[in-house]
């Protein structure tokens, strides 16, 4: 992408977080890469997904978003300023969660209005009937009956409870969301629900979307930009349709063979077991998904591949660097 | 019922009419009403539905694993020939994890942390067959090394926390084969392990199934697992079976209104493309909780007309054994569907 | 559309509030609706002793020493408890006895509560070194001896209302503090702290307005339990003359002089001997209850 651009909504440069994990008393203590110098630009309105399973990192990616989390190194800019010059209520304007559980995500002992009026009444501290007003707006915005206004969490179907946390994340009309598996905890057919919601708002609201996913087909239709991540690293970021239709790193492979698709004519590959990732605290040199992978080299064992260009999407595997003379096969699971 | 499917083969499970409802503080909650199935000896047999359908509680009636505020009953529930629901706790417990044994979605409710995995695979064993010890601890290292884990003598030595999420599970595989079961149960095997590690124990439980020519039910909320799984396949919905086909015929021909929506709403079904919004069902479950008239998913269905609010709707048979619960014909059923896909291509 | 059909009936069965659940199920509670009451009538008499009390609980008659009860031969109505070793009438020592009794159970509650509260839900929530500074303090308070201490320092400041009330709240703040802590760490790492955190909720905000509604079932609970043992060591203390002093009236001031009668008036033993054990039972059926019907309301 070499296009001039405006500044990115959101810029991640060679972003670390890294925690002590298991501190003993003889020798060093162990050190988890949560998060290995990512660098990632978001441009305004664009809607980004970040995917990756358990482990890759991604949780605390969005702590580190959201401004829970430090980072260790590197720096994050919203709008060309840097995360850490943001007041909370400045930074509250601008980025807003939505997580992945809306039984925890809501406060039960407060009715929906309530719970969703908070940031508004901690930011502008409006009159009372301004907050009934923009409440109101935003849960028909949402798809939320007005009757529920008064009504508890605990009465709620988990598809309702993640509208009132949308209405919650949107009603001081930020910038940027970031979406913490939204749907993860929902059922199918209020997933797809919720997936609509989420791409129409993003849309009509201008909104700047990072969506965190551990399925590959969730995203699928959502987003414009794919990223996958792999313990604390980008492996393959592009286009949405160029990954799913030509992915290449062998991770991306892995997981777009994992969807399960609901066509009875699709059979499971034989079980095959390898070795599982390498330990997280003890990362080994060279690149980190080798153990896994279904075609490694010699020189997979010596150097960290970067991300670099290939096709129009960019890739972190050797294999894809200029002069390289193979190519991966796809992983057969 | 009149309408119901039989298997030819004589089936290892045989449930008719089961019937469970939970008391709760604003009213009885009719978890299931009137659910009827058979699974043939060796097949997979799928439970599919969303959250509260009754797909859970109903193999939890069976195994007589019931919350205290619910209660059961059946024209009968029989396994192995033997009457499920009027078993004392005693002779249930001999049949639990022995002829029956259950997977759950979480490991760590079927593995205690306090003892080493090998442990528990030998106390499985031990305490429903006549062996020694040696021969359950080889039994046990057979089984995990089928399931796929190497070093099988080694690991027997590791306690639960010391294995990750997808190992765990496969160890509850080869503990939930330690005794020979006819039948097992598995309830979400997946849902809590990660995408890649997903598929493959999916098809290792495929495997072992196969090999050990065993029945399984299987109980999820996926279509994409029905599908690369299953033999058959019952659709719930609010309590009730709406669909009850082979996996094929319920793909190729997919006719309850919820059985097409629930197909078309998996993420992963259609064309790709950031353009097409997923197709979504409107609407909500209804409450379970008193009794109600008619179909429960008229609300949400595109083709409700008059007579799905009245009466009992009972099976209609497509196919042989193929029989969904709506009132209207299955060609305006089927066109429906081949209109809605025709929308999407 | 004129051809939709009947909508279904129960598509409307609004859930309960969480107050109409609480409602619903103490309506069916029958332990909480005894304690309620039990502490409503010691509370009432509290509040209206000298309306109620048929005598004067400190005109002495000595012509009129250890009367009978109602009960007994010779029991008459101006008398329904008999009268003490002074002429006192035991009925109006009773009633008055309970301003005491409540007084200082509800105040050491209260007291307590806010001490071992505060510092629960701060060390709870922001964790790390606070924390650690309150667990150690929790640690010290946990390993004095407590009734020993409250003997030496109601010998040392005297046994006023206040004091004792005082001296009691910091002797039961811990179980609060320990409580309150677990019960903060819980809920701290529910997801709706941090989108009150992402929505630039300050620190205060988070435990006053987020957490402390989310624990108050807990403190309630600690509260009720609290105060039936602050009535208890209140009795022991006065029965050990170190409480309130006569001629004022407390339970365990009544048993106390009940002592040397004790072996043949066992009543005016036994009778402020059963009022505390049923007032201390009634409150702890009160807590037991209000926490069953508060559960945290996610129950579904």
């Amino acid at each position: 992408m070499a296009t001039p651009r405006t500044t990115p909504m959101l810029s991640l440069r060679d972003l670390e977080v890294r925690f002590t994990v298991g501190r003993r008393l003889i020798g060093r203590p162990k050190i988890l890469h949560a998060v290995n110098k990512l660098s990632l630009d978001v441009e305004r309105g664009e809607f980004v997904s970040i995917v990756g399973e358990s482990g890759c990192g991604k949780s605390t990616l969005v702590k580190t978003l959201l401004g829970l989390q430090a980072p260790t190194a590197g720096a994050i800019a919203v709008n060309g300023k840097d995360l850490s010059d943001y007041s909370r209520l400045e930074l509250a304007h601008m980025v807003q969660p939505i997580f992945q559980d809306p039984y925890s995500s809501l406060n039960p002992r407060k009715s929906v209005a309530a719970n969703i009026a908070l940031p508004l009444i901690l930011s502008e501290r409006p009159l009372p009937e301004q907050v009934t007003e923009r409440v109101r707006e935003i849960m028909r915005r949402v798809g939320l009956p007005q009757r529920f206004e008064n009504s508890y969490p605990s009465q709620m179907s988990g598809g309702q409870r993640q509208r009132v946390a949308i209405a919650r994340a949107l009603i001081t009309r930020p910038k940027i969301l970031v979406c913490d598996e939204p749907t993860s905890a929902l059922d199918v057919s209020v997933q797809a629900q919720i997936l609509n919601l989420l791409r129409e708002l993003s849309r009509d609201l201008d909104l700047t979307c990072v969506f965190i996913s551990h399925d590959l087909s969730v995203v699928r239709r959502l987003s414009q930009r794919v990223a996958v991540m792999y313990l604390g690293r980008i492996v393959e970021i592009g286009k949405s349709e160029q990954i799913f239709q030509v992915p290449h790193h062998p991770y991306t492979r892995l997981l777009i063979s994992s969807i399960l698709p609901p066509d009875p004519e699709h059979h499971l590959p034989p079980a095959r077991w390898d070795g599982g990732g390498p330990d997280p605290t003890n990362l080994p040199e060279g690149c980190h998904f080798r153990s896994r992978c279904a075609s490694p080299q010699p020189v997979c064992a010596t150097r960290l591949p970067e991300l670099v260009d290939y096709e129009g999407t960019r890739v972190a595997c050797l294999a894809y660097e200029p002069g390289a003379t193979w190519k991966p096969q796809s992983t057969p699971c | 019922m009149a309408g119901d499917i039989e298997t030819r083969q004589k089936p290892i499970l045989s449930v008719r009419n089961l019937e469970v409802s939970i008391r709760t503080a604003v009213g009885d909650l009719r978890a299931t009403g009137g659910v009827s199935f058979d699974v043939a000896p060796g097949e997979t047999f799928a439970i599919v539905g969303e959250s509260g359908c009754g797909k859970s509680i109903s193999s939890a009636a069976v195994m007589g694993l019931l919350p205290r505020a619910a209660t059961a009953r059946a024209d009968r529930c029989e396994f192995d020939g033997q009457e499920m629901l009027t078993l004392s706790r005693r002779e249930r417990e001999k049949i639990r994890g022995n002829t029956i044994s259950m997977i759950f979605q979480d490991p760590m409710t079927s593995l205690n942390p306090v003892y080493t995995i090998g442990n528990q695979l030998m106390e499985v064993f031990l305490r429903h067959k006549k062996g020694t010890r040696a021969e359950a601890r080889d039994r046990a290292i057979f089984l995990l090394e089928r399931v796929g884990i190497k070093n099988a003598a080694e690991r027997m030595k590791a306690y639960p926390h010391q294995l990750s999420g997808g190992l765990r599970q496969r160890v509850v595989i080869a503990m939930a084969m330690m005794c020979g079961p006819k039948l097992i149960i598995a309830d979400e095997p997946t849902t809590a392990l990660d995408v890649t590690v997903q598929m493959r124990t999916l098809a290792l439980l495929a495997e072992v199934q196969k090999d050990f020519g065993l029945a399984v039910i299987l109980i999820t909320h996926d279509l994409g697992i029905v599908a690369s799984l299953a033999d058959r396949v019952v659709v719930m919905y609010a309590g009730k079976i709406v669909e009850n086909a082979p996996t094929r015929s319920l793909f190729r021909a997919p006719l309850h209104p919820y059985t097409q929506g629930l197909i078309q709403c998996i993420p992963s079904h259609g064309p790709a493309g950031a353009d097409a919004p997923l197709h979504t069902i409107p609407g909500m479950v209804p409450s379970l909780i008193g009794r109600h008239e008619g179909c429960s998913f008229r609300n949400r269905c595109a083709l409700a007309r008059p007579e799905c609010a009245v009466g009992e709707i009972g099976l209609t048979a497509f196919e042989a054994d193929h029989g969904y619960r709506c009132v209207v014909p299955h060609q305006t059923l089927m066109a429906h569907w081949r209109e809605t896909e025709g929308m999407k291509a | 559309m004129s051809n939709a059909p009947a909508p279904l009936d129960n598509m409307d069965i609004a859930l309960p509030t969480p107050r109409q659940q609480s409602w619903a199920m103490a309506k069916r509670h029958l332990g909480l609706q005894i304690g309620l009451a039990i502490v409503l009538v010691a509370t009432f008499a509290a509040l209206f002793a000298p309306l109620l009390a048929p005598a004067d609980p400190y005109a002495q008659d000595l012509t009129a020493r250890l009367a009978p009860t109602i009960w007994q031969e010779g029991g008459t109505w101006a008398h329904i408890l008999g009268t003490d070793g002074f002429g006192r009438d035991v009925l109006s020592r009773l009633i008055y006895g309970t301003q005491v009794t409540m007084i200082v159970g509800f105040g050491a509650a209260v007291f307590s509560g806010l001490i071992g509260t505060t510092l629960g839900i701060i060390g709870g929530y922001l964790g790390g070194r606070v924390d650690a500074v309150i667990i150690f303090l929790i640690n010290v308070k946990l390993a004095m001896p407590g009734v020993l201490i409250a003997l030496s320092l109601v010998s040392i400041f005297g046994g006023s209302l206040l004091s004792i009330t005082l001296i009691l709240s910091l002797l039961f703040w811990d179980r609060f503090a320990v409580v309150t802590r677990t019960a903060t760490q819980q809920v701290r790492t529910r997801e709706f702290i941090a989108a009150a955190e992402c929505s630039g909720a300050s620190k205060s905000w988070i435990l006053l307005r987020e957490i402390l509604p989310n624990i108050a079932n807990q403190i309630i609970v600690i509260g009720s339990l609290e105060m039936a043992i602050a009535i208890l060591v209140e009795a022991a203390l006065s029965f050990l003359g170190l409480g309130i002093r006569p001629p004022m009236s407390s339970w365990g001031i009544l048993v106390s002089e009940a002592r040397d009668f004790m072996f043949y008036k066992p009543h005016l033993v036994l009778i402020p001997g059963l009022a505390i054990c049923i007032l201390v039972i009634g409150i702890n059926l009160l807590g037991d209850g209000i926490r069953d019907v508060t559960e945290p309301q996610g129950r579904n």
